[in-house]
């Protein structure tokens, strides 16, 4: 086989690459299990943003089995009024994965009675 | 580089054919590397990473075949057509990874599983891109028809089919129109996807003829059309299989979306034998 420096080069990356990715897959198989998805919610930092409160939020999925339209409502119960919540929607939340977002509030978070957060409903892509 | 001259081929020639091979690639698979549901599908494919391995290896089969019956050297030896392929292949992981760094859907929060379940779908179209891409922008000198066994033509029509049908695959489009249409419609397509092969192929022949190669004296032409159609509909099974649309539908379903599909893969793998030969 006639092959200059810079082809086998090539030659030399390529297998390199495709001796990792399959190995990288291979691996995969063998300590995969089938867990169902399971999310989990964490509550981050409460930040001010102008005139609202911005909580961040990681969405983890520690299932065996991408999630599609992850909702995640948060419900902050302040010492006096009304309980405000907020949500959002994570398109995918593959297997093994996490993802950030945020809710906001008007009240302060940090004062608040309560701050619960959940992932509310998800669907099999 | 062409098989005339018994010295290493020089730095220039190869870079040129590389240059050739990412044009190619990108040529074929960009439309995929800007679709949203093939990046979805690397999330979810990741799932089952057997089903992931099972497209790496047939991807590479197909280069193997392609490269063998189609490629720039004709008369490669089994060993080169091997490296031939791995280099392909090679190229379509960094060509994919690449664009789709570029287009910002590989992200840092994102797990290595995923961006792994991403590349290898695109880096497998990728790769048939660049082995097209090579063959068909590099200098066509050979008029030989590489393609002669019937080994050899169902390789190419294969090939053709996975790049045309491969730009509609993914979509959810052809579920949608495989669970609307009405048996009439989908008989409809049927004859419509035979009368399109058959056209192509006879152009195939007609110029075939024209160049004076040799052909048969009395060609199977039914047997051409009905192989080229077969390995359309194999093609568009496999991914519709491939992308998940299987799963969970009624087999009346599953044959709509395979005929759906079998249309444009049924011009691929015709005008696969038309153009890429």
């Amino acid at each position: 086989v006639k092959k200059n420096v810079l082809e086998w080069v090539v030659f030399g990356v390529s297998a390199l690459l495709i001796a990792s990715l399959v190995g990288v897959l291979v691996m995969e198989l063998v300590t995969s299990r089938r867990e169902p998805p399971r999310v989990i919610v964490r509550l981050g930092k409460a930040v001010r943003v102008a005139d609202h409160y911005r909580v961040s939020i990681l969405a983890r999925n520690e299932g065996d089995q991408t999630v599609e339209g992850v909702v995640v409502e948060a419900t902050m119960t302040p010492s006096v009024g009304q309980p405000e919540t907020a949500h959002f929607e994570i398109d995918f939340l593959p297997r093994r994965s996490e993802r950030e977002g945020w809710v906001t509030f008007t009240g302060d978070p940090g004062r608040a009675k309560e701050l619960k957060v959940r992932a509310i409903g998800y669907e099999r892509p | 580089m062409t098989s005339t001259s018994p010295r290493d081929p020089s730095v220039a020639d190869s870079l040129r054919e590389y240059g050739q091979g990412v044009a190619g690639g990108l040529l074929f698979s960009l439309p995929l590397l800007y679709t949203m549901e093939v990046w979805w599908t690397g999330f979810v494919a990741i799932a089952s990473p057997w089903r992931l391995l099972l497209a790496l290896g047939a991807t590479f089969l197909m280069l193997l075949l392609y490269n063998r019956y189609a490629g720039l050297r004709h008369d490669a030896t089994f060993r080169e057509v091997v490296i031939d392929s791995v280099e392909e292949m090679g190229l379509g992981i960094v060509l994919a990874s690449s664009v789709l760094w570029m287009l910002g859907r590989l992200q840092p929060d994102m797990s290595v599983r995923e961006v792994l379940g991403t590349i290898s779908i695109q880096a497998s179209l990728a790769a048939i891109g660049v082995s097209v891409g090579t063959a068909q922008l590099g200098q066509s000198v050979q008029e030989t028809n590489h393609g002669e066994s019937a080994l050899g033509q169902i390789s190419i029509a294969a090939c053709g089919a996975v790049i045309v049908a491969g730009n509609v695959a993914p979509t959810d489009e052809i579920v949608q129109i495989g669970i609307e249409l009405p048996p009439l419609n989908l008989l409809v397509i049927v004859l419509f996807s035979l009368l399109l092969a058959s056209s192509v192929l006879f152009g195939v022949r007609f110029r075939d003829q024209r160049r004076m190669v040799k052909t048969k004296e009395s060609p199977p032409r039914l047997f051409d059309v009905t192989t080229t159609y077969a390995t359309a509909l194999t093609v568009a099974a496999a991914f519709l299989w491939f992308f998940g649309r299987f799963e969970r539908v009624a087999p009346s379903v599953m044959l709509a979306q395979t005929v759906v599909l079998g249309l444009p893969a049924v011009l691929g793998a015709s005008a696969g034998r038309f153009l890429i030969q």
